[in-house]
């Protein structure tokens, strides 16, 4: 039995570290405690930008002054899943106030081959730009988790707090391989608190690899309680 | 009975990629504001009301300079409501709300390459309207639900159009490749006048053709 577990579990290992090393994956994050462009994202602003401030490990974009204000931060580089992996773009924020409607804050992505997926924030709703009739609410005032999947950037699934809202196609843009977020709209107003935002490719949770290591592990720790409490 | 709900959509801008902070902004006839919004980061404009508005949007630096851009994406508020029409260019007067385009501006738009993609798929959406110097040297997709398309001005390159139904009238097209996915309420009705782009040539142009076609096949190139 000990040999048996241990060959599970070493196999487990490989399929974890055959994942991990894969050249395509990155994952990027910002906790929001300093400035983005001090780590590495470029800012873009209009009319001045938000007035901005690091509260409580969170960004605040204060762009209510001025409708014409944006404070959008991007990152340009290589973004696509290979085979058999995710991209995964996830942003845990707060939209305080919008002090114009509809919406103002956003996050989005361009793929390498220029098929975007966009979404725009109010206090209680996020929208997806390229079909302004799909929605998904939220409890207003308190923070929430948004998170697209996509496995091939040309659909997408977007969670909120875990619990899949949306689905749909990515558009075809001219703009390509990069990230946004943050106050994107010139034309609106709002205040909105940043907490994370990250992305990045990981190995398909549902993949061959993925499968293979979820039951590796899920085999071999069950295996391995069976024996202890024996 | 292309009077009612027209969107024109005129480009004389030199337009090159350009992700960085060009104001988009609406010259003088005050239709700026939360009738329409601006996404920089990726080059999406937002039209929110119709509202009888005659947007004409211009890139500039934050003064009175012309500055370089793209709109990348055009999207229609499902909600908008009422007519409007829509120019992007360079004013000759950015401060004059009637200014026509400025004619002295050098060189044409160029999508060098993506789509302009136009999304209908809104009850709003009755028409749209290509007018001025252009020079589409990717795909230029146009999406309808009802009413006319009218493209005018000088298309230096292939544009494909895909309507649902809607009429169109195209004028100075080189190469039109018409897709159809709906044949009702009716098969679009095109028409086509115009000349053919001929860069050979000293003055560009080959030669003139008129042709028309109705009722076209749910694929076709003309």
């Amino acid at each position: 039995m000990n040999k048996l577990l241990m060959f599970l579990l070493t196999l487990s290992c490989a399929a974890l570290l055959a994942g991990a090393a894969r050249a395509d994956s990155y994952w990027i994050t910002y906790e929001g405690n300093d400035y983005p462009e001090n780590e590495g994202w470029t800012r873009h602003t209009g009319a001045g930008g938000a007035q901005r401030s690091i509260e409580q490990g969170a960004l605040v974009l204060d762009g209510r002054d001025d409708i014409m204000i944006y404070d959008a931060y991007t990152m340009s580089r290589q973004i696509d899943p290979a085979p058999g992996e995710l991209f995964i773009m996830r942003a845990r924020l707060k939209v305080d106030e919008m002090a114009s409607e509809p919406w103002d804050p956003g996050f989005g992505v361009a793929s390498d081959e220029s098929w975007s997926a966009l979404f725009v924030f109010s206090e209680t709703r996020i929208f997806n730009v390229d079909d302004l009739g799909m929605s998904a609410s939220f409890e207003p005032g308190v923070f929430h988790t948004f998170e697209l999947r996509s496995w091939d950037m040309r659909s997408f699934e977007l969670c909120i707090d875990g619990n899949l809202s949306l689905t749909g196609p990515f558009t075809h843009i001219i703009s390509a391989s990069s990230v946004s977020w943050g106050d994107m709209v010139e034309g609106e107003a709002s205040l909105s608190r940043w907490d994370s935002f990250e992305f990045g490719v990981v190995p398909e949770p549902g993949g061959v690899t993925g499968m293979v290591v979820l039951s590796m592990v899920v085999f071999g720790v069950s295996r391995m309680y069976t024996h202890i409490r024996k | 009975m292309y009077a009612s709900k027209i969107v024109m959509l005129a480009v004389t801008v030199v337009c090159v990629f350009n992700a960085n902070a060009d104001t988009l902004e609406t010259w003088g006839d005050g239709s700026q504001g939360t009738d329409w919004n601006w996404i920089p980061a990726q080059n999406r404009l937002i039209i929110l009301q119709g509202d009888g508005n005659d947007y004409k949007f211009w890139f500039h630096d934050g003064g009175d300079d012309p500055s370089t851009g793209v709109i990348d994406n055009i999207t229609v508020d499902p909600n908008a409501a009422g007519d409007f029409s829509l120019t992007i260019g360079y004013p000759a007067d950015p401060n004059d709300p009637n200014s026509p385009l400025d004619p002295n501006t050098p060189g044409a738009l160029n999508w060098n390459e993506g789509d302009l993609t136009y999304a209908g798929g809104t009850s709003t959406i009755f028409g749209a309207k290509l007018a001025g110097s252009m020079c589409a040297n990717g795909p230029l997709l146009v999406d309808m639900t009802t009413g006319p398309l009218i493209v005018e001005g000088e298309i230096l390159d292939d544009v494909t159009i895909n309507t649902l139904g809607g009429d169109i009238v195209c004028e100075n097209m080189r190469n039109l490749t018409m897709h159809t996915t709906a044949s009702e309420p009716h098969p679009p009705d095109i028409t086509i006048e115009g000349r053919v782009a001929h860069p050979s040539r000293s003055d560009g142009w080959g030669r003139d053709f008129v042709s028309f076609s109705k009722g076209v096949s749910p694929a076709a190139t003309i």
